[in-house]
């Protein structure tokens, strides 16, 4: 066998066997071959010194650390968690942004009806200083009354369930963000 | 010689061997065969080992317009062939021990 032959099958042999780092170990071989002849033997004589490519490869298989199969399914698992991101962020994105969307609907709900409460009671309130006929002003100061209670009364219900919405909805979104945490 | 006793050996024999200076492949083969039978298959697990466990360094030199990778010892190196040699000491008060009785 010549040193082409051997260094093809000791190759095809290496890769057989699963071993880490071919190219490094036929360097190896290729450099002893070489210093072999240059002390005297010829290339077929330094080829045959080396032994059966397969034995060789096979010692090389036993000792030397291959390339290990779980690491293709490790390598899936990797994949597949950064495949499910795409899929989660949006999802975590949606419920941040409807987590805002319910924050501000609320905060103008409150502010709303806050405004119209307190701006009834100016109301009520100039109805009186007003000048006017006395009926007028009893009615607008009623309805001004009126308005304002209810508007408080709602502003008060807004504000005091919202919270408490608001309140399940952050833990909510925080179960949901820990949880994801955990799994991974 | 038993093959797990041999192992141990061989890598304190390459590691002795690059204690008094860097060395290329052929040359530690020829030199450790002066004194225990080792192939070129059974050196470089060895070397590949050695080198992953920090213990030696390589680097390539051109040579006659070849590559030829020469090997030297670390600080790492030095201070586990200082562990064979107490460990063995141990072994050879023991094999002493033997070799009295038989």
């Amino acid at each position: 066998m010549d040193k082409k032959q051997f260094i093809n099958l000791l190759r095809r042999k290496l890769k057989r066997f699963n071993v880490a780092d071919i190219e490094e170990t036929i360097s190896y071989y290729e450099e002893l071959i070489y210093e072999k002849m240059q002390e005297g033997l010829s290339e077929n004589q330094a080829v045959a010194s080396l032994g059966d490519p397969h034995e060789v490869a096979s010692s090389m298989a036993v000792d030397m650390v291959a390339k290990s199969k779980t690491t293709g399914v490790n390598a899936a698992l990797i994949l597949l968690g950064a495949m499910s991101t795409p899929i989660l962020l949006p999802i975590l994105l949606v419920l941040a942004v409807l987590y805002f969307v319910v924050i501000v609907v609320w905060g103008t709900l409150a502010f709303s009806f806050g405004f119209a409460a307190i701006a009834s009671l100016v109301g009520a309130v100039g109805s009186l200083i007003i000048p006017g006929e006395i009926a007028t002003k009893l009615f607008s100061t009623g309805i001004g009354l009126i308005s304002f209670v209810m508007c408080g009364a709602i502003c008060y219900v807004v504000v005091k369930y919202g919270l408490k919405l608001l309140n399940i909805m952050t833990v909510k979104l925080a179960q949901k963000v820990f949880k994801r945490r955990q799994e991974r | 010689m038993d093959p797990q006793i041999k192992k141990g050996i061989l890598d304190a024999c390459v590691l002795a061997e690059l204690q008094s200076g860097e060395a290329y492949g052929y040359q530690l083969l020829k030199d450790i065969s002066t004194v225990i039978n080792i192939s070129e298959s059974t050196l470089y697990p060895i070397l590949r080992r050695l080198e992953k466990s920090s213990c030696l360094t390589s680097h390539s030199v051109a040579f006659d317009g070849r590559l030829r990778k020469y090997y030297r010892i670390t600080a790492e190196g030095r201070d586990k062939l200082a562990k064979f040699r107490d460990e063995w000491q141990a072994v050879a008060d023991v094999i002493e021990f033997i070799r009295r009785k038989c």
